[in-house]
């Protein structure tokens, strides 16, 4: 590896990667991606995760396929799988959100992660509704704060209202970051 | 024409703790750090291989009968002054080199005192005097002198110190460690490159040593020939861990109260050891209880720092655990400190840190997510199986410098999106199928869970699997991809060994 590439991968590692390829305009950030599954927001999520260095899959439903995750590019060593746990009760319903929710927050302020996918596509609609809006703008603000970590959330329905900065109804046709710049 | 003369007290710690002549032997131990290690030793115990950097549990091995003794710094640091005072009356140009050595410009003093060779004579005698025993060299430089101290050489009249320097062994340059360059280390690279005494380091070509081993080798090799440009840096001695108290009055009820006095001591502390160049290894509160005697806490932490927020953190975890039993009176803090270690982690940062960061990290998820055992926290592990899904659960461990956007691969891929455990499944076949093992799920109409019933269009497969054939653990399945009416696809399994369906996942 030259010492050019070192920088380079050095750079992403610590999260300043992105920021760079934006020409120094903020890498942080919360997107919103809503649907239904079967919409192909898992496939455009894990190809969306892959470029980053770090990633962190938040996966209260237990439904992350690494083999899946591996064929689209994925470094599976530089990944950090939160499984959650349906079968406890303790993960599940408005306490398991909350939970879920202090996961998110920890991992923003830790600031040990490029991207953040948490993925709630299978979560009941009405409980994702019930999350509170000043838990997104804690997220959002702690997104900016740290300045180095882009989050997505997938949810079966929008939830996160103006903390997100970009956003898929359901039903609509998806198209990728990368085939939007395209 | 000796111009300094160095002074070297050998093994302080024990001359300030014990001293004397102990006919067994002695060790002086420091306990603050993760495990008692040996700082000192009296000629009797050094006889029977015991040196100062041993753990306790060595020395004890090598002599079970020795006595040992803690470190006290405060004995310590007076015989430091005892000794500067001393010297005080031969020079007023009297360098300290701590811990335990001390370099005396003697220029113009001839005249007054006698000469020089007489004054090292007088400082030994009043040094002998007091119980102290030290070694004198005399030189026209002071690594020179230095040197000559270390190694007991009478005083070396030349002006040229290099040939009488040359036979000494390449380890005398250990003395010569508290000069702003780890000797130590450098003597053993020198060993092993076959140098066995000052003579040959001195005749290493210095554009060579550069080129290998930076400004260190070439400090090396002067100090070798007895030049001592550059050499003196001296270091202000350690402060000695003098307990910061302080009284309440009133007494504090609770340990909350306590934390903005134990966050001024140890932020004024940090500024302290940054100034000094020092790192906290070690720390001490006690607290004097209303009536219900002393409560102790202890910290050591595994890498020497001065961040005086972990360290807080640290005393605040400790109190909210054992909380005071009783009204705190009083409060001592002691602190131990050494110069911290020498190393970059990195191009872009310390990775020892970062990983001390992430372990701290994955820690508070595993108790957000009730997952003692890590298997639900961490990164994943494909096994190389004929299991396509089989995979295992291990600890986060990122590269330092990783390519994300190497190989991304072009393409449409769909995802799956796994189901654990994975439901069984209810099939109709518009007609019973000859063999089950054997039929298409096309056309099926497939009972999925939670959902209304729909009928599968188009079916590939089967993908045959069979392992484990040889435990109680045997699996043997056939994989199939479908497509629903709907649209959505779908990944079945039909197990036949239980001969029933399941939904292994969904595409997305």
């Amino acid at each position: 590896m030259s010492v050019r590439e070192q920088l380079e991968a050095g750079l992403r590692a610590r999260g300043w990667g992105a920021s760079l390829e934006r020409r120094g305009q903020a890498a942080s950030g919360l997107r919103e991606w809503a649907g239904a599954p079967g919409g192909r927001l898992t496939r455009h999520a894990l190809q969306w995760a892959a470029g980053g260095a770090r990633i962190a899959w938040a996966d209260p439903c237990d439904r992350f396929d690494p083999a899946s995750a591996q064929r689209l590019g994925m470094d599976l060593q530089q990944l950090l799988w939160l499984r959650g746990d349906p079968a406890r009760a303790e993960l599940r319903g408005l306490p398991g959100l909350s939970r879920w929710n202090e996961t998110l927050n920890l991992l923003i302020q830790s600031g040990a992660v490029e991207r953040i996918v948490a993925d709630f596509l299978d979560w009941p609609a009405e409980e994702m509704r019930r999350i509170p809006r000043s838990a997104w703008f804690r997220l959002q603000r702690g997104l900016e704060q740290g300045g180095r970590t882009e989050m997505l959330l997938l949810t079966p329905v929008p939830v996160a209202g103006i903390c997100a900065a970009g956003r898929h109804a359901p039903g609509r046709a998806l198209a990728s970051p990368e085939a939007r710049r395209a | 024409m000796s111009r300094f003369l160095a002074v070297w007290v050998p093994e302080l710690p024990w001359q300030a703790v014990a001293g004397g002549g102990a006919a067994h032997p002695q060790l002086v131990v420091e306990c603050g750090g993760p495990a008692p290690v040996v700082v000192a030793v009296n000629p009797q115990a050094r006889r029977l291989g015991i040196t100062a950097g041993m753990s306790w549990a060595q020395a004890r091995l090598r002599a079970p009968g020795g006595e040992a003794r803690e470190r006290a710094p405060a004995a310590e640091q007076r015989l430091r002054e005892e000794m500067l005072a001393l010297l005080d009356h031969f020079s007023d140009r009297c360098h300290a080199l701590p811990p335990e050595r001390w370099l005396l410009d003697l220029a113009g003093m001839e005249r007054l005192l006698g000469p020089a060779m007489e004054m090292a004579r007088r400082v030994q005698a009043a040094a002998a005097a007091r119980g102290i025993a030290l070694r004198c060299g005399l030189a026209p430089t002071r690594a020179a002198a230095l040197l000559a101290a270390h190694a007991g050489l009478p005083p070396i009249q030349d002006a040229d110190p290099a040939a009488a320097l040359a036979p000494l062994p390449v380890e005398t340059l250990a003395a010569l460690s508290d000069c702003g360059v780890d000797a130590a280390a450098l003597c053993g690279l020198f060993q092993r490159w076959g140098l066995a005494t000052l003579g040959a380091v001195a005749a290493l070509p210095p554009r060579a040593l550069a080129e290998r081993l930076g400004r260190a080798g070439l400090h090396c090799r002067r100090w070798a020939r007895g030049e001592d440009r550059g050499l003196l840096l001296p270091a202000a001695p350690p402060p000695p861990p003098c307990p910061l108290t302080h009284s309440f009055e009133p007494a504090l009820e609770g340990w909350l109260p306590l934390l903005p006095w134990l966050e001024q001591q140890l932020r004024q502390q940090a500024a302290e050891w940054e100034r000094g160049d020092r790192a906290c290894a070690g720390l001490r509160l006690e607290l004097r209880l209303d009536g219900h005697g002393d409560w102790h806490h202890r910290h050591a932490p595994p890498l020497a720092h001065r961040d005086p927020r972990r360290l807080l953190r640290q005393l605040e975890t400790a109190l909210a655990l054992q909380p005071p039993a009783a009204p705190i009176t009083a409060a001592a803090l002691w602190t131990h400190t050494l110069r911290p270690r020498r190393l970059q982690g990195g191009l872009f940062g310390d990775d020892a840190l970062e990983e001390e960061n992430r372990e701290r990290l994955l820690a508070r998820l595993r108790v957000l997510l009730l997952d003692p055992e890590g298997q639900r926290c961490g990164a994943p592990r494909l096994r190389d199986l004929h299991r396509p899904d089989a995979f295992v659960m291990i600890p986060w461990q990122p590269h330092a410098l990783a390519r994300p956007d190497a190989a991304v691969p072009a393409g449409v891929r769909p995802a799956l999106r796994a189901c654990r455990p994975s439901p069984a499944l209810t099939l109709d076949f518009p007609a019973l199928p000859a063999a089950a093992e054997a039929a298409s799920p096309a056309g099926a109409l497939c009972h999925l869970p939670r959902r209304r019933p729909e009928r599968v269009l188009r079916a590939w497969g089967p993908w045959r699997n069979s392992g484990q054939w040889w435990t109680d653990s045997a699996w043997s399945r056939d994989e199939w991809d479908v497509e629903f009416a709907g649209g959505g696809r779908s990944r079945l399994l039909f197990d036949r060994r239980l001969r029933r369906w399941f939904l292994l996942g969904t595409y997305d």
